[in-house]
C-alpha cells in the first residue's frame, strides 16, 4: 500500500536520521503500536470505506442537504461538554443551519483550556454519523428489517407487559448508562422504580464500584476528593492502575503542570510501562493483583521511619492502630515475595511520598476491576490519610472515572442498590422519593412484586447473565431475568462473553437502545424477538452532566438527532405511556409533545438530592456557569468576579441547600481550611458516634468558623434545637419539616428535610451538614475490615494461596457468587501467563462509536496482545503475527502479536475497545447493513474470566490467566 | 494562503492540470464538495470581511488567546 | 514580519492523536492522507518519546529546491505551500523532506500516487482566502481568519506550538527556565538551521544509535 511503499523511499538522503527514523517507524522500521497496525488494516479500511463512505459528507437524515447550507446564513457558536472520558472538556461547535460545520478549542473553559484528545477532536464526525444505527429494527427470522418507532414501541411494550405479567417486573434488566445526562439517569432510575424492580444498573458497576464503596466507607462520599485543576497544586503525584496519558489525556495538561512547576516527582505503579509511565520519574512494575501488599509495602517504610502525620491521625483518623498491626507483616521481603517489587525501590517511593507533601494518589481500573478491589480502594485511602493528605488542596485521592457521566449516573442511582443519592433501598430511602415525587408510597410499593423485593439489592449488571442462566431456586427472586435492556452499554466491557451469549440466546426478549447497534446486535444467534431502537448522543440533546471532579456542566443541544434517532428521555416516555405509568413518571416534569423538558426533571432532583448536595445546580446557575466560564481561575476553580464570583466552577457537589442559598459548590472534598458556607467541610459522620467505646468523631479538627470546636455527628432537627439554631428556620421550612417528622420531628436530618431548611441553617452557623467525623480505617461491614491481600482467583502463584487465599463461595446480590472453588482449581501449568486489559487513547469503552468515526478509526486498525520478548520467543511468536489467545475458561481470541517490553515477563495486556469478532469469526456481516463500525476486531472480553468483588460485584478483569500460541 | 503579491507564487494553473485535479484528493476532494459552505468567516476578532485584504497571520485575540494559554 | 514556525515539546507530548484528529476534522482530510502523525521513539521502553510531526515549514524548504514543476511556494511569513494544479505526484518532494511529510492520496498501478497533499498550516492554497475552492483542495485557512493552525490550539498539553517563531520560542524558553533543563524541542535546529538546535539533533541522533 502507498505508506508501505512511501516508506521504502523513506530512507534516502536526510538532514537528520533521528527524525526520519521516527517517520521510519510508521513503516515498520522500527516498532511502534501504531506502525505495526498499518500495513494490512490500511487496505481493508480504506476499500471498505471507499465503497461506503463519501468523505466529508455532514449528512443529516432528511433535513438539509449541503446545498442548503448555503454560504451566508449565520453560524452558531454552541458549546457542550464531550462525550467520551470523565475529564469535562467543553466542546465549542459551529454550527450553520443545523449542520454542524466546525470545531473550535474552548479556550474559556477552566478545566480543558481549549484542549483536547484525539476522541475530542473529532467529536465532529459524530454528525456526520455515516455508521449510525438510523431507525427502529427488529430480527425477523435472522434478518434485519426495519420497522417505525411506534411499532416498535407497541411490540416492544406488549411483550415487556407479557413478561411483566407472567414473571413479574424483576424478570426484565433495565440496563441503563453513564452516558445519559444527570437529567436522564435519574428519570431511568425514577422510571425502573415505577416499573416495578431495583434490577436497573450501568456501567459504573464494572469500572469504579469498588472506589465508589470503597471510598464512601472511609470518609463518607464515593468520588474524587479533588479537581483535576488542584493537581496543579501537588508536591508528589502518585499513580497507581492508572493510564491518565491515553484513559484522561487532558488531564495530563495539570499533571505534567505539577511536575514542571512545583518539581513533583510522577510515580507511576503499574503491571505495565504504559505511556504515563513514560513521563515518569519513577516506575513500579509489579505483579497484577497485588496492589494492597504495594501499598502495605510503601506503607511500613513510612511507619517504620516515623514519616506518618501523627497529629492528622489522632485528629481526623479512625482505627489506625489495626493499619500498623496489618502492615507490620508486610515486611520488605515479603512485599517482593508477593508483589515483585524490590524493597529498596519501596523505601525511595515511601521518602519521596513523604517529603513532598500535600501530594496525589490517583487510580483507575487497574485498582478498581478485582475481587478484592474494594480492598485495594481502602488501601489506597489509607496510605493518603497515613500521610495526612487527604482535605487539603494539592493532596486527596483523585479517582478518575471513566465516562463523561458515570459520576452522575451513579450519583443519580442508575444502580440496583440504591435510589437517587445513596439513600439506599429500605423504607426511608422509599419514603424520602415517594415525597419528592409527590407520589403515594403505598402506589409505588404496588408496583413492586413485594416490599421484600422492593428493598432488596437487585442483580447487578456485572452478573446478568448469571440471572438468566442460573436455576430459578438458586436466584432470590421469583424466576430468572426473561427480558434484557441494554440502554447505552456496550457487552464487549464485560467479562466471559461466551456465558454472556448463552444468555442472551435464552431470553425471551432482547432490546438495545443505542446510537449504534453495539456488540450486542451481532454477538448472539437469536433469530427473533430481538430489537435496536436508535437512540440520540449528548451532541443531540441538552442537559447537565457530572466531570469526575464532581463539577456539573449545562450542555447546549448543537444539532438535532439525526436520522430517527429519539432522545432517551423521549424513549423513556413513549414507553412509560405504554406501560401506564407517565403519569406518575412526570406528575411535575411538563411534556412538550412526546419530549420531558429537562429543566423540570433538573428541578425536581434539585427538590430531592440533600444527601449529596445536588441541590443548588439549579438550570439557571449551571447555564450562567457555562456562560462565563472564562471568569473562573484555572487552578483554584473559583470565579473572579462576574456573575458568578467566589463560586467554584460547575458547583461540585456538595452545593448545599436550595439554589437561592447560593452555595459556591466544594472544589475539594473534606477541606477544614475553609467555612462550609465558602466550600468547607469534614469527614461525614456516617457510621455512628462511637464503636466499642472509641469515638468515631473528629478530635479537635474542624471546619474553619465551627461553633463546634470539634466532632460532631450529622446534623438533624434535634441537634438543632440543642444548639438553639432551630430558631433559625423560618415558618415555612419549620412547616415542611413538622409535616415530614410528625409526631418525631427531631429525627428529620439534613438529608430528608424537603425545605432544605436545616442544611441552610447549619451552614449559615458554619456546620457541616453530613458532620465531622475521622475517617474509618476499618470498616466492620465489609468482609475484609481492614484491606487484606488475597490472591486473584486465577493466579499463577500457587505457592501464595495458602497464606492468602480467596473467600468462601457465598451468596450475594440474589446470586450464588463462586471464589474458593474456583480458586482451588489450578491451571497455572496450562495458562501460564497473565492477563490484563486497559484503554487505547483513540477509543472508548466497547468502542462502537469510536471506532465507527473514520479519524479515530484510522489510527488503531488491529486488535492486538501486548506480549513480552521473552515470552514470544519461548512460544516461537514473532511480531505481527497472529495468535490466539485463550482464556482460563477457554474463551479463545484471534488477535496479532505485539511484541514488547511495554509489558514484564508473564504478563500479557489487550486493549477492551474492540468487538464484532468472536473466536476468530468476523462477524460483520450480522450487523445492520450500513451500521457496522469501520473497525471490528476480537473482544477481549471473550477470554476473561469469572471472579467479583466481594462488596460491589465488579468483574475481575485486570488479573486473569491464558495461554498464547501462534494461529 | 497570505499575501499574494508579496510571495513567489507560480504560475496560474494549466487547462491540462485541470485533468489532474478531479482525480486528486479521489474520494476525499469529492467528499469535500459535498460540505459546501465551509468556507467560513470565523468567529476570531478582527477577521476581515473582504478576504483580498487578508494578510494570513496577525495577532487577533484569537491568537493572544492561544500564546497565553500556552503558557499555561 | 512573524515567521511562522511549529514546535513540538517532547517533554509534554504524549501521543494522543489530539493533533492528527484535528487536522483530519479541520480540513477534511481522507482515509490514508495524513498531513500530520505522531511518532515514537523506543516504544514501550524507558526513554519512549513520542512527537508530533508535519510539515515544518523549513526555512530552506528542500521539498521546494527538488520539485520540478516548481509547484512550491514559500510566503513571506514562511509557510511553504503549494499548488495542486500544478502538481504532477512525482514524489520528489517526499524523498527530499526530512520529516516525511508530503502525502498521496492514491496508490495505483504503475506507482501512481495523485497529488500530494500536506500540512499548509492552516492557511489553504493560492486560491482565493476562505474560498471554496481553497477548502476543497487545500482545507481550511485559518490564518486569514485570524486563527492558528488548529492542531496546535487542540493539543491535550500544550506540548505542540504554533505561531510567531518569537512567540513560539519566548513560551519553549519559559518552560525550559521553569524546568531547569531544555530538551524537547525536537527537529528544531534542522528544519530552521538554529545553531544549537542542529547540534542538539545531532546530539540525540548519536544517542539514537547507541
Amino acid at each position: 500500500m502507498l505508506i508501505k511503499k512511501s516508506a521504502v523511499a523513506a530512507g534516502g538522503r536526510h538532514l537528520s536520521r533521528s527524525l526520519s527514523q521516527t517517520v521510519g517507524a510508521v513503516t515498520g522500521a522500527t516498532v511502534d503500536r501504531r506502525a505495526f497496525l498499518r500495513g494490512s488494516g490500511l487496505a481493508a479500511g480504506g476499500a471498505a470505506l471507499a465503497a461506503t463512505m463519501p468523505f466529508g459528507m455532514v449528512k443529516k437524515a432528511d433535513a438539509a442537504g449541503p446545498a442548503t447550507a448555503a454560504a451566508g446564513a449565520p453560524i452558531k457558536q454552541l458549546k457542550t461538554i464531550c462525550t467520551h472520558c470523565s475529564v469535562g472538556c467543553t466542546v465549542v461547535a459551529e454550527v450553520q443551519n443545523g449542520v454542524w460545520i466546525g470545531q473550535e478549542p474552548g479556550f474559556d473553559s477552566p478545566i480543558n483550556l481549549g484542549a483536547h484528545c484525539a476522541k475530542g477532536a473529532a467529536v465532529r464526525e459524530h454528525a456526520h454519523g455515516e455508521r449510525r444505527l438510523r431507525y427502529p429494527m427488529k430480527m425477523v427470522n435472522g434478518v434485519w428489517t426495519r420497522l417505525s418507532w411506534d411499532q416498535a414501541i407497541q411490540e416492544v411494550g406488549d411483550k415487556l407487559l407479557e413478561i411483566r405479567q407472567k414473571s413479574g417486573p424483576d424478570a426484565v434488566f433495565w440496563l441503563g448508562s453513564a452516558k445519559h445526562s444527570n437529567e436522564q439517569a435519574y428519570l431511568f432510575r425514577k422510571f425502573a422504580a415505577l416499573w416495578g424492580t431495583n434490577n436497573v444498573d450501568h456501567q459504573a458497576r464494572i469500572c469504579h464500584s469498588t472506589t465508589v464503596a470503597g471510598v464512601a466507607n472511609v470518609w463518607g462520599y464515593g468520588a474524587m476528593t479533588n479537581s483535576y485543576n488542584d493537581i496543579q497544586k501537588s508536591k508528589a503525584l502518585f499513580f497507581i492502575g492508572s493510564n491518565a496519558a491515553e484513559a484522561h489525556p487532558v488531564s495530563m495538561l495539570h499533571i505534567l503542570k505539577a511536575k514542571e512547576q512545583n518539581n513533583a516527582p510522577l510515580i507511576v505503579a503499574d503491571p505495565r510501562f504504559t505511556r504515563t509511565a513514560a513521563k515518569a520519574d519513577e516506575y513500579i512494575r509489579f505483579r497484577p493483583g497485588t496492589d494492597v501488599g504495594l501499598i502495605w509495602g510503601i506503607l511500613w517504610h513510612i511507619l517504620e521511619n516515623g514519616w506518618e502525620d501523627k497529629d492528622y491521625i489522632a485528629k481526623r483518623v479512625y482505627g489506625f492502630d489495626d493499619i500498623r498491626a496489618e502492615v507490620a507483616k508486610w515486611t520488605p521481603a515479603e512485599v517482593e515475595r508477593v508483589t515483585g517489587v524490590p524493597g529498596s525501590q519501596l523505601k525511595r517511593v515511601a521518602r519521596t511520598l513523604a517529603s513532598n507533601r500535600p501530594g496525589t494518589l490517583v487510580w483507575c481500573m487497574g485498582g478498581t476491576q478485582h475481587h478484592i478491589g474494594n480492598n485495594n480502594t481502602r488501601a489506597y485511602c489509607v496510605l493518603q490519610l497515613a500521610l495526612g493528605n487527604i482535605g487539603v488542596s494539592g493532596g486527596g485521592t483523585n479517582i478518575f472515572r471513566g465516562h463523561d457521566n458515570v459520576q452522575g449516573a451513579t450519583d443519580f442511582g442508575v444502580t440496583s442498590d440504591s435510589l437517587p443519592g445513596y439513600y439506599g433501598l429500605a423504607d426511608g430511602a422509599w419514603k424520602h422519593w415517594a415525597r419528592v415525587w409527590e407520589l403515594p408510597y403505598e402506589s409505588v410499593l404496588a408496583r413492586f412484586a413485594s416490599k421484600e423485593l422492593m428493598e432488596k439489592t437487585g442483580i447487578p449488571v456485572s452478573r446478568w447473565y448469571d440471572g438468566v442462566l442460573e436455576a430459578k431456586e438458586n436466584i432470590d427472586q421469583p424466576e430468572s431475568l426473561k427480558a434484557m435492556v441494554f440502554w447505552g452499554h456496550a457487552p464487549n466491557s464485560q467479562v466471559r462473553l461466551p456465558e454472556m451469549k448463552k444468555a442472551m440466546e435464552k431470553l425471551e426478549l432482547l432490546v438495545v437502545v443505542d446510537p449504534y447497534p453495539t456488540m450486542t446486535a451481532v454477538l448472539s444467534d437469536r433469530k427473533d424477538n430481538f430489537y435496536l431502537l436508535p437512540a440520540a448522543t449528548q451532541f443531540e440533546t441538552y442537559g447537565s452532566r457530572t466531570a469526575s471532579n464532581r463539577s456539573v456542566q449545562w450542555g447546549e443541544k448543537i444539532i438535532e438527532p439525526l436520522f430517527e434517532a429519539k432522545t432517551d428521555h423521549e424513549i423513556m416516555y413513549l414507553f412509560a405511556k405504554k406501560f401506564g405509568i407517565d403519569k406518575d413518571l412526570f406528575k411535575n416534569i411538563k411534556v412538550n409533545g412526546n419530549e420531558p423538558l429537562i429543566e423540570d426533571i433538573t428541578r425536581e432532583w434539585n427538590r430531592g438530592m440533600w444527601s449529596v448536595g445536588y441541590t443548588g445546580q439549579s438550570p439557571e446557575r449551571m447555564k450562567l456557569h457555562m456562560q462565563h466560564q472564562a471568569t473562573f481561575d484555572k487552578t483554584t476553580l473559583r470565579a473572579v468576579g462576574g456573575p458568578c464570583d467566589g463560586e467554584f466552577f460547575g458547583l461540585p457537589w456538595p452545593c448545599w441547600g436550595t439554589p437561592e442559598m447560593k452555595h459556591p459548590g466544594s472544589a475539594n472534598l473534606y477541606d477544614t481550611s475553609l467555612p462550609v458556607a465558602e466550600g468547607g467541610g469534614a469527614f461525614r459522620a456516617r457510621f455512628g458516634v462511637e464503636r466499642n467505646g472509641v469515638t468515631l468523631l473528629a478530635e479537635g479538627s474542624y471546619p474553619e468558623g465551627s461553633p463546634i470546636k470539634d466532632g460532631y455527628p450529622e446534623v438533624t432537627m434535634a441537634m438543632l434545637q440543642k444548639l438553639g439554631f432551630d430558631k433559625d428556620l423560618t415558618a415555612e421550612e419549620l412547616a415542611v419539616i413538622q409535616k415530614i417528622g410528625g409526631e418525631k420531628i427531631g429525627a428529620v436530618s439534613w438529608t430528608t428535610d424537603l425545605s432544605g431548611g436545616i442544611q441552610r441553617v447549619a451552614v449559615k452557623n458554619g456546620l457541616n451538614p453530613p458532620g465531622n467525623a475521622k475517617a474509618r480505617c476499618v470498616a466492620w461491614n465489609f468482609p475484609d475490615p481492614v484491606p487484606i491481600h488475597r490472591e486473584p482467583l486465577y493466579t499463577p502463584r500457587r505457592d501464595l494461596v495458602a497464606s492468602y487465599p480467596t473467600y468462601k463461595d457465598t451468596k450475594s446480590w440474589r446470586l450464588p457468587t463462586l471464589y474458593k472453588s474456583i480458586q482451588d482449581r489450578d491451571v497455572s501449568k496450562e495458562y501460564p501467563i497473565i492477563l490484563t486489559s486497559g484503554r487505547l487513547v483513540e477509543y472508548e469503552g466497547g468502542g462502537d462509536e469510536t471506532r465507527s468515526n473514520p479519524w479515530l478509526a484510522e489510527l488503531q486498525q488491529d486488535m492486538f496482545v501486548e506480549m513480552n520478548p521473552f515470552d514470544a520467543n519461548n512460544a516461537g511468536i514473532k511480531d505481527g503475527q497472529m495468535v490466539w489467545v485463550e482464556g482460563a475458561e477457554k474463551g479463545r481470541v484471534k488477535v496479532k502479536a505485539m511484541v514488547t517490553e511495554r509489558v514484564g515477563r508473564g504478563v500479557a495486556f489487550m486493549p477492551f475497545h474492540f468487538g464484532g469478532w468472536y473466536q476468530g469469526q468476523d462477524l460483520r456481516s450480522k450487523y445492520p447493513k450500513g451500521a457496522d463500525p469501520i473497525v471490528l476486531g476480537e473482544a477481549a472480553n471473550t477470554a476473561t474470566t469469572y471472579g467479583y468483588d466481594s462488596v460491589t460485584q465488579m468483574q475481575e478483569t485486570k488479573t486473569t490467566l491464558c495461554r498464547i500460541a501462534a494461529v | 494562503m497570505t499575501d499574494r503579491t508579496k510571495t513567489d507564487k507560480p504560475n496560474s494553473a494549466l487547462a491540462r492540470r485541470d485533468l489532474f485535479r478531479v482525480a486528486g484528493l479521489g474520494v476525499g476532494a469529492l467528499g469535500a464538495v459535498a460540505v459546501g459552505a465551509v468556507a467560513v468567516t470565523g468567529p476570531a476578532e478582527a477577521a476581515p470581511a473582504d478576504s483580498t485584504t487578508t494578510t494570513g497571520y496577525r495577532e487577533t485575540d484569537h491568537v493572544r488567546k492561544v500564546y497565553e494559554l500556552s503558557r499555561f | 514580519m512573524a515567521r511562522m514556525k511549529f514546535l513540538c515539546d517532547a517533554e509534554r507530548c504524549i501521543e494522543c492523536n489530539a493533533c492528527v484528529t484535528a487536522c483530519k476534522n479541520e480540513n477534511e482530510v481522507p482515509w490514508g492522507v495524513n498531513r500530520r502523525r505522531v511518532v515514537t521513539i523506543n516504544d514501550g521502553k524507558p526513554g519512549e518519546r513520542t512527537i508530533s510531526v508535519a510539515c515544518m515549514h523549513c526555512s530552506d524548504a528542500p521539498c521546494k529546491a527538488v520539485c520540478p514543476v516548481d509547484c512550491f511556494y514559500q510566503t513571506d511569513q514562511g509557510v511553504v505551500l503549494h499548488n495542486k494544479d500544478l502538481c504532477i505526484g512525482c514524489g520528489y518532494c517526499f524523498y527530499a523532506c526530512p520529516f516525511g511529510a508530503p502525502q498521496y492520496p492514491q496508490a495505483g498501478n504503475f506507482g501512481t500516487r495523485g497529488k500530494m497533499d500536506k500540512c499548509t498550516f492552516c492557511s489553504g492554497g493560492p486560491e482565493e482566502d476562505m474560498s471554496e475552492a481553497e477548502f476543497k483542495k487545500y482545507g481550511r485557512n485559518r490564518l486569514a481568519e485570524g486563527k492558528l493552525p488548529l492542531c496546535a490550539e487542540m493539543c491535550s498539553t500544550k506540548a505542540l506550538l504554533a505561531g510567531d517563531a518569537d512567540k513560539v520560542s519566548d513560551i519553549y524558553r519559559e518552560r525550559v527556565v521553569a524546568r531547569g533543563f531544555g530538551s524537547g524541542a525536537w527537529g528544531w535546529g534542522t528544519a530552521y538551521q538554529t545553531k544549537n538546535g542542529q547540534e542538539r539533533d545531532q546530539l540525540r541522533e548519536r544517542k539514537q544509535g547507541q
